[in-house]
């Protein structure tokens, strides 16, 4: 029975050469959760039916590789990348071009997962650190083995939570479910198999590495975005308020004449950060999608 | 015979009855802006013919609304937002009350209620900065651009927003911009910006985080904090010697009340989930009357 679902998915896999990663990721675990439980459920319920006859019902009812692929093929299309329209957009004039990111959601996405990286990194990053130390620790002991393998198992929950995370605001398609474990499956395989798979090593670097990068995005983008938005409303702050721009000590107040200058430079600085924020939003997904993804 | 675009999308939203709102949304402005983008191309190209026929092979293309219409739901079945998964197997109400430690959506609520805090900050300093620079600028000569593309800024993070409600609360939400009339001048879109309700809603959503995310994020960590602190509190207490409050002075609990203070934490940690799960679907309904078009 096993042997069959997995002929069947490398028929799916060849079937979909060519897609995105995270797609033939979700279809085959897709296919085989449907296949296993509904071959079960079939033997189940008519123990006495051949087994190759019970496959060809199951396999009719679910479609052909071939069927199956050109249904995801063909959502994906019509689904799209989220955040943007699905159809090719016509050549803008350069002024709306450089203000497009103000309007832009995956460009607003990327700023928000910049500011947010700095705290999911830090649960991230403390998560993997803590837990790993403690269960290296603790395979000294007999309760070792499950320990380390809970954490490992955390490691794919979280690696799915941050690839929802990364799909919705950075707009890379990335798995929406986990992979499929078959439930007939002893837990000391399932942890092997955790252990084994280069997937949880990839995904655990990805976490340590999520807060050094999470300070860098914080520091560089969010201190941009704040700069801007000073030295926007530096004219009522300094002329209305009395409030300096603190870059040059407390004291620094600008001459007249720079005030409409500071205020255009903020002006220019905002989408500029913008811009700045969703080039490292494309090349953060880029990155995510290469650690977090199955190959 | 259909004979404008508003007739097609009114067709459409008819054969999409019963539908979840953000899903006809989405349909609909894909669909207005084909058409619209396509019936330009025709037009400029010739001159002398109506609307109606230029029509007639666009749509004979993409689809009548009835076919799109089942396209569309056709793919919803196979793609509705993964957390919102339903669990199929029964449980007893006891491995239910601990089945929340393992479920996604109780953990993505958990989260988005964490994240609130950052996430409203940002929303609520942009909206009041927003507002007072278009404000201030009104009288100049920039003003309207300003306000322009404020507002224009408004609904592209109203729809980011969206695709974070929709990833970690699993309520589906709109995945494309609203069509704005993308061909036509810069007076006519901006008029539609800011005639559309839909606007001022989401400009209103996202002000309301401010203080809502707040409130979220604090009483969610509160209660993690407080079910964390009690069930390692054996640790914290022999190896640390901590107290278990200080509020006015350090207060040692006696021994014999240690494990049980501990139990409650591990009993107050899926009680927390359960709460974060609630509010996380009360929010997600909450969010789609206020981002997605009726």
């Amino acid at each position: 029975m096993d042997k069959q679902i997995d002929e069947y998915l490398g028929r799916l896999k060849n079937e979909l050469k060519g897609c995105d990663r995270s797609l033939i990721q979700d279809a085959l675990a897709d296919a085989r959760e449907h296949l296993s439980t509904a071959l079960d459920n079939a033997l189940k319920k008519a123990p006495g039916l051949k087994q190759q006859e019970v496959w060809q019902s199951v396999v009719d009812k679910f479609g052909t590789a071939g069927e199956v692929a050109s249904a995801y093929r063909e959502a994906e299309v019509r689904l799209g990348s989220p955040l943007t329209s699905i159809w090719p957009s016509r050549p803008k004039p350069v002024l709306s071009r450089f203000l497009g990111p103000l309007a832009d959601a995956r460009a607003w996405g990327a700023f928000i997962y910049a500011l947010l990286s700095f705290l999911t990194g830090l649960v991230y990053c403390g998560w993997a650190i803590v837990g790993g130390l403690f269960s290296l620790l603790a395979l000294f002991f007999i309760f070792g083995i499950p320990l380390a393998g809970l954490f490992l198992f955390s490691l794919k929950g979280i690696a799915l939570v941050e690839g929802r995370v990364v799909e919705a605001l950075l707009a890379v398609r990335m798995p929406r479910k986990p992979l499929f474990v078959s439930p007939d499956l002893k837990w000391t395989a399932k942890i092997k198999a955790l252990f084994f798979a280069a997937q949880t090593w990839k995904a655990l670097v990805y976490f340590i590495l999520q807060f050094p990068i999470g300070v860098l995005y914080l520091f560089v983008i969010g201190g941009l975005f704040v700069i801007s938005l000073a030295f926007i409303a530096s004219p009522v702050l300094e002329l209305g308020f009395h409030l300096p721009l603190e870059l040059l000590g407390a004291e620094a107040f600008t001459p007249a004449w720079l005030l409409p200058l500071v205020c255009l430079a903020g002006l220019v600085l905002l989408p500029l950060t913008l811009h700045l924020a969703k080039w490292a939003g494309t090349l953060h997904g880029r990155y995510a999608k290469a650690m977090l993804v199955k190959d | 015979m259909i004979m404008s675009v508003e007739e097609y999308l009114e067709k459409l939203r008819e054969a999409l009855r019963g539908c979840d709102p953000a899903m006809i949304q989405d349909a609909l402005a894909d669909a207005e802006e084909h058409l619209r983008n396509s019936l330009e191309g025709v037009v400029s190209g010739r001159t002398a013919t109506t609307e109606a026929d230029a029509l007639r092979p666009i749509i004979e293309k993409y689809g009548t609304p009835e076919e799109v219409a089942s396209a569309y739901r056709e793919m919803e079945i196979r793609f509705s937002p993964s957390v919102a998964a339903p669990r199929h197997k029964l449980q007893s109400s006891r491995s239910q009350f601990f089945a929340i430690l393992t479920d996604a959506r109780a953990w993505g609520s958990f989260l988005y209620l964490l994240l609130g805090l950052l996430t409203g900050c940002f929303y609520g300093l942009w909206t009041l900065f927003g507002t007072s620079l278009s404000v201030v600028s009104l009288p100049l000569i920039i003003g309207l651009p300003v306000l322009g593309v404020f507002l224009l800024s408004v609904r592209a993070i109203a729809l980011m927003e969206g695709r974070i409600v929709e990833a970690l609360l699993g309520v589906r939400m709109p995945r494309r911009p609203l069509f704005l009339g993308e061909g036509s001048s810069w007076k006519a879109r901006f008029k539609s910006l800011v005639a559309d309700t839909q606007t001022w809603k989401s400009l209103g959503y996202l002000f309301l985080q401010f203080p809502l995310g707040s409130i979220y994020s604090f009483v969610t960590a509160l209660l993690f904090g407080i079910s964390l602190k009690c069930a390692l509190y054996p640790v914290w207490n022999l190896v640390f010697h901590r107290p278990l409050v200080n509020l006015f002075r350090p207060y040692f609990p006696p021994g014999w009340l240690i494990p049980l203070i501990s139990l409650a934490g591990c009993l107050f940690l899926p009680l927390t989930l359960h709460v974060a799960k609630r509010v996380g679907s009360f929010h997600g309904r909450y969010a789609k009357t206020l981002l997605v078009r009726r």
